[in-house]
């Protein structure tokens, strides 16, 4: 029987055409078992394999992502449906319930907010309560500044009645 | 805006307008991203699901993985992109034994091939092949992909999976050839 190829009828074999059936059948036959038993790497960590997809890894660090992508079913499967990055509309009720997720109460305290009207109007977010405030604290001055005259104005006289023999009680303005 | 112009530092900090335009932009691609993941398992009624428990994980803990997320090794959609594929995969393994790839599966738990003949294949020498060369032949001849996919896949022109596919195949038949000598 002739060798397979051996058109020529003389033991001559004809080159081996390497033909991507061959390849295939090559594979089936005897590659695919083989590297079956090859121990694929440690899954990487999501911003490696991030680098990787963008083209940013170094080649000793791209081959452990490549050699993880080879040894797990899972890992070439993520990677297919990672490059075929698509935007897809996302349903209003979903988008709400993710918003959700961050009450909007959080405030953020920046550089802006350390301004001390940035501040004010952390502590007074309506006109209307720093008016409030504003009225308050004007009174309490008021009340203060005469209340301490009323007193200074007191001991005033109980100064100068002790000064004078007669007791008698000088006006202030003479 | 644009997913790569959020303000990370905002995002972090809890600014809830920040997280607002966060997910406006994250979202359509990371959903895009958990749904075709879970329709090759049949699971495409989860994806809101997943993408919520993703979202969670993200802001959980005060941000704390969004703040380990480094702007400068890959982009954010990229990277977001990545989290949510992990996610779904994640979740097809936690769901059941209807998706179990064979890397799950104990080695004693697989069907012999062969009980009649429980002869092992041959090993493979570990530098025989690189990385790269067994992740194309696998990409082409396991998920049947094209040529073009696999470029697409690994990132790299139709040109070099070409050539790495034949340098591959010249090894392993110089390599066999060899084997089938020394028998």
């Amino acid at each position: 029987m002739k060798p397979a190829g051996d058109v020529f009828g003389i033991g001559c074999v004809e080159p081996h055409e390497d033909t991507e059936m061959d390849d295939k059948s090559l594979y089936d036959q005897e590659v695919r078992g083989m590297l079956a038993s090859v121990a694929g790497a440690a899954r990487p960590d999501p911003v490696v394999l991030a680098a990787w997809l963008d083209g940013q890894l170094g080649a000793a660090d791209a081959a452990r992502v490549e050699e993880w992508l080879a040894g797990s079913a899972d890992a070439r499967m993520a990677l297919a449906v990672l490059r075929e990055a698509t935007l897809e509309s996302v349903p209003e009720p979903e988008l709400a319930r993710l918003r959700a997720l961050v009450p909007s109460e959080t405030r953020v305290r920046s550089r802006r907010t350390d301004r001390w009207h940035a501040r004010l109007a952390v502590w007074f977010p309506r006109p209307s309560i720093a008016l409030a405030a504003i009225v308050l604290v004007a009174c309490t001055a008021w009340l203060g500044l005469a209340a301490g005259e009323r007193l200074a104005e007191a001991q005033w006289q109980r100064q100068a009645a002790a000064a004078l023999p007669g007791g008698f009680l000088l006006d202030r303005g003479v | 805006m644009s997913l790569e112009r959020i303000p990370l530092d905002r995002l972090v900090a809890g600014d809830k307008a920040t997280w607002d335009a966060f997910v406006g932009a994250a979202a359509p691609v990371m959903r895009a991203v958990v749904r075709r993941t879970l329709v090759r398992a049949g699971r495409e009624r989860d994806t809101a699901d997943v993408l919520q428990d993703v979202f969670v994980r993200l802001c959980s803990d005060r941000f704390r993985v969004l703040r380990d997320y480094d702007p400068t090794r890959a982009r954010l959609s990229t990277w977001l992109g990545v989290i949510a594929s992990s996610a779904a995969i994640d979740h097809l393994r936690r769901i059941g034994p209807g998706h179990t790839g064979l890397d799950d599966v104990a080695e004693e738990e697989l069907p012999a091939v062969d009980p009649v003949d429980p002869a092992r294949p041959l090993m493979l020498p570990p530098d025989l092949l690189t990385a790269r060369q067994i992740l194309i032949l696998k990409l082409l001849y396991e998920e049947d992909c094209t040529v073009e996919e696999v470029a697409r896949a690994v990132g790299i022109e139709s040109q070099t999976v070409r050539s790495q596919r034949h340098k591959a195949f010249e090894r392993l038949r110089a390599w066999l050839a060899k084997q089938g000598a020394e028998k």
